[in-house]
């Protein structure tokens, strides 16, 4: 037995473990700490196959950016605990069962049709060398130029949106308003009196 | 050498487990999303196993995109979690049924 | 000579239309305009008919402009000039004029004179489309124009309920020959790939090989063109079966009755058969079917007319007859004799009208002649004019009738047409019975009002009576020679060599021709009428009375007209309510409304209702149903 099915039979069952444990478990903040224990396996997993870049963003953005942000909401919100817990077991037969029938349905599926891929079905695209972060960067500023612009924006998109969803309005902050700004007229600011006994 | 089949039956039980999930926490929103980010996770180990099986970067390119794409859908979600919060004091996915036909 | 032909037939347009824009500010204005562009049509027709007598072999086809062109064929708006056209256009517009000038003074009283003269001369200017058209697009515009014209003067008296019928009755008459035409053309159009007769022509030896199959039966392609084109001949010039519209469209003003349903309109179908001669001359049976409706009309139409009562009536049954002879005419190939019998047809007739139209006035808008006697004294230009033109319409020799008429009758003699020879002869008697009898009805017998010595009528009402007079006795002998022995219409229609030969062996020259007549079998026949008529009708013999009463039950057939006035006033009428309640019964309200609008509908509010159910709201239950269809769809897709 190699090292390699060594290392991948132990991330692999940790995997299952850490992920079974994010659905089960009660507190939110204990889910989303096995669900950052389940993206490290996988990161393991996916460096098992030469995908060194998307392991080492998995675990800086994800664990250190998305779970983090998880976490705050999870703290932020004042969840009562008692009420989340009840009927949990009413569901637990239709989990499993939806749980047994796909993972038998695709396990067959995937077992069947892939057992004897050939590696080099697919000609392969222009790779520079052995470096695998250089490699995508290649083809990330090459090829995919537009898709990575596109993914900007989306980006850019989730922050705004997040920004304006949560933004509540204080009434106590002091904060210029542009609109009202831009709108305002003559007649607003400038008050002509007519004053009959000053003339006299 | 690591069989491909290992992978693949490693990422379909992923899914299912969070497919499972999402039935069996009904109570809370948050754990819903957990299970979607669980789900994202297996289907990028599906492109990525293939595109290694297939020595072929572009499984690997779209697992950055997706990641991209995920990271703004958890930011959102979390964003509409937080307001639905507020509104309602309460993230119990059975409270919110406003589109009943 | 462009420019002439374009003055006739677009001066009544101007005309009509300058009359639409005047609305019936001042009568004066409205009688010089009507009146001015009618005499520039008609001075004109008759300078260039002048023209083509002493040049008769030209032809010209003027085009005005492309209407429109395709890739296949061109439509141009064009005009043909040659002795036929010139020729109509000479007998329109010259009637036209006399009854625009007999209008005036007939129309005088009538509150919408503007609008009247604004239908007549729009009416002119449709007539004159057809007959200087050149290609079947233009006949049909024009075809469809006159019959509109004809709608709106038969209408003209709008509050009068009978006349509102009437005009329906020939529009709707009207179409179905209409229909008949456009398949026809239709037909030539797919068949020719051009609508100009003169590509009509040239087609044809290509055209006579061709058969169609109708429901499994083969029918040469001409035959059937000839058959559909006549069938638009035989409803705009009321022959058998398609003749029960023009009776009742007497109800529109006389003048009107004079120009439309006697002179000019009517005989659009007669001018068009005539006009393209060279295809219906290869139309195998067609021509023998024209002929036999042609007779079968001249003799039952003037069967009809013996037993009506209404003056009006009696002289339009009297126009259907005659149409007949053209038809009889055309149908043996005679189509000289037939647009000769047109000429003169439409100045008696109109003449006639016209006389009719003075009587009517003078007996406050009466026209049963059992109720006008005596009328002699009181109208004596009326009584001459009508005098001569019924001895015109009965053929007595020497009279344009006797020429044009006697005529058809002896070609068809001499075409070996005998058993037609036999029945138009007949019809010889009766068409004198008819006339004779308005005639001594109206004018003998005793006198109901005192002769007055003013003038009978205005200037406008006598002046074209008499100047009609002359073309109703005279116009024959005078053209018989250029028409038919001179060879007029060589270029324009196919039957002149046959139309030499037997004026040659039989008419020789006019005068011998009535000197011949005299020993032959018509001029008896029309003698018997005339005693027939005086005793009968004058002296009121007995025994002809006893006669008659004895024949009530032929009495009651003719008066429906054979059937055809129950049929087209109660019969189809009452089946087409009857088919229009059930097609709106079954098609419209349960087909349409219940099953497609309403049915719809209701179809997708039921689904809506019972697919409603399933969007719960709650997130849950839409991750169920995805998961079971994902489920399903790798059970399915799923390649063990």
């Amino acid at each position: 037995m190699s090292t390699e099915l060594l290392i991948f039979i132990f991330f692999s069952l940790l995997l299952v473990f850490s992920a079974l444990k994010v659905i089960i478990v009660n507190n939110s903040v204990k889910a989303a700490i096995f669900l950052v224990l389940s993206f490290f396996c996988s990161a393991v997993l996916w460096l098992l196959m030469n995908a060194e870049f998307l392991s080492i963003i998995l675990i800086l953005v994800y664990v250190g950016a998305v779970m983090v942000l998880f976490l705050f909401v999870v703290m932020m919100l004042d969840i009562n605990l008692s009420n989340i817990k009840e009927k949990f077991v009413n569901y637990l037969p239709l989990g499993l069962f939806i749980f047994l029938v796909i993972a038998l349905l695709l396990i067959l599926f995937f077992d069947n049709q892939f057992s004897d891929v050939d590696r080099n079905i697919v000609t392969e695209i222009n790779i520079l060398n052995d470096n695998n972060t250089m490699n995508l960067g290649y083809l990330l500023f090459t090829e995919y130029i537009i898709a990575f612009e596109i993914a900007g924006i989306i980006l850019l998109l989730g922050i705004i949106s997040s920004i304006t969803l949560t933004q509540q309005k204080n009434n106590d902050n002091k904060y210029q308003a542009p609109h009202d700004q831009i709108n305002v007229t003559k007649s607003d600011r400038l008050k002509i009196i007519k004053d009959e006994e000053f003339r006299k | 050498m690591i069989p491909m089949s290992y992978y693949l039956i490693l990422s379909s039980i992923l899914f299912s487990i969070a497919l499972a999930g999402i039935f069996i926490n009904r109570k809370n929103i948050i754990i819903l999303l957990m299970s979607l980010e669980l789900m994202f996770l297996s289907i990028n180990f599906n492109f990525i196993i293939f595109g290694n099986f297939l020595s072929d970067l572009t499984g690997q390119i779209f697992v950055f995109f997706v990641l991209t794409v995920v990271a703004a859908e958890s930011a959102i979600g979390l964003a509409i979690i937080v307001v639905l919060f507020r509104n309602k004091k309460s993230i119990n996915v059975d409270d919110i049924g406003g589109l009943k036909g | 000579m462009f420019l002439i032909s374009l003055l006739i037939i677009f001066s009544p347009l101007i005309g009509s239309i300058l009359l639409l824009f005047l609305q019936n500010k001042s009568k004066s204005k409205t009688t010089f305009i009507a009146n001015f562009s009618i005499a520039i049509s008609a001075v004109l027709s008759f300078a260039l008919l002048i023209f083509f007598l002493i040049n008769p072999d030209v032809v010209n086809n003027y085009k005005l402009y492309t209407w429109l062109s395709t890739e296949q064929s061109v439509f141009n708006i064009s005009i043909i000039i040659d002795s036929l056209s010139i020729f109509m256009s000479f007998i329109v517009s010259t009637v036209s004029l006399l009854v625009h000038v007999y209008s005036v003074g007939y129309m005088n009283k009538e509150s919408s004179y503007n609008r009247f003269f604004a239908y007549t001369t729009f009416f002119t200017f449709s007539m004159l489309l057809i007959i200087f058209a050149n290609n079947f697009l233009q006949l049909f515009i024009g075809w469809e124009l006159v019959g509109l014209s004809s709608y709106l003067l038969i209408g003209f008296w709008t509050n009068k309920e009978t006349a509102i019928k009437a005009n329906l009755k020939a529009f709707i008459v009207n179409r179905i020959g209409d229909i008949g035409l456009i398949l026809g053309v239709c037909l030539i159009f797919a068949h020719v790939g051009s609508l100009d007769y003169k590509d009509l022509f040239l087609s044809l030896p290509e055209l006579s090989q061709k058969t169609i199959s109708i429901v499994g039966v083969h029918v040469s392609l001409i035959s059937l063109i000839a058959f559909l084109l006549f069938l638009g001949a035989a409803a705009k010039s009321a022959q058998i079966p398609l003749q029960f519209w023009l009776p009742d469209s007497m109800e529109g003003p006389t003048p009107i009755s004079a120009l439309i349903h006697a002179a000019t309109m009517v005989t659009a179908g007669i001018y068009m058969i005539a006009r393209l001669s060279p295809f219906f001359e290869q139309s195998l049976y067609v021509l023998d079917i024209i002929l036999f409706i042609g007779c079968l009309t001249a003799i039952s139409m003037g069967l009809v007319a013996l037993v009506q009562n209404d003056i009006k009536r009696i002289i339009a049954y009297s126009t259907i007859s005659q149409l007949g002879y053209m038809m009889a005419a055309l149908g043996a190939s005679y189509y000289s004799l037939a647009i000769f019998h047109l000429m003169t047809h439409a100045f008696f007739k109109a003449l006639l009208f016209l006389c009719a139209g003075s009587i009517i006035l003078k007996c406050n808008h009466e026209q049963d002649i059992d109720k006008i006697s005596g009328l002699k004294n009181i109208l004596p230009i009326t009584y001459s004019a009508f005098l001569l033109a019924s001895l015109s319409l009965i053929g007595f020799p020497l009279t344009s009738g006797f020429f044009s008429k006697d005529m058809i009758i002896e070609a068809l003699k001499y075409n070996g047409n005998i058993n037609s020879y036999y029945i138009l002869s007949f019809s010889i008697f009766i068409t004198t019975l008819y006339t004779l009898k308005i005639l001594i009805k109206v004018f003998f017998g005793e006198q109901k009002e005192k002769a007055s010595s003013e003038l009978e009528h205005d200037n406008p009402i006598i002046v074209p009576i008499v100047l009609l007079v002359i073309p109703s006795i005279f116009i024959g002998l005078f053209f018989i020679g250029p028409i038919i022995n001179d060879q007029f219409f060589t270029t324009s229609l196919i039957d002149t060599p046959k139309t030499n030969l037997f004026y040659e062996t039989i008419v020789i020259n006019p005068i011998l021709f009535s000197v011949h007549s005299l020993t032959s079998s018509s001029f008896y026949i029309l003698i018997l009428g005339v005693l027939f008529s005086y005793f009968f009708y004058f002296k009121k013999a007995k025994f002809l009375i006893l006669i008659s009463e004895k024949l009530s039950f032929t009495k009651n057939i003719l008066l429906s007209e054979y059937g055809f006035n129950n049929l087209s006033n109660i019969i189809i009428p009452h089946y087409f309510k009857r088919f229009g309640n059930f097609v709106w019964n079954k098609a419209d309200k349960i087909i349409i409304d219940d099953v497609f609008v309403n049915g719809i509908g209701r179809i997708i509010n039921r689904f809506s209702i019972k697919i409603r159910s399933l969007q719960t709201g709650f997130l849950y239950h839409y991750a169920f149903t995805m998961i079971v269809s994902l489920i399903i769809f790798l059970l399915v897709f799923y390649d063990y």
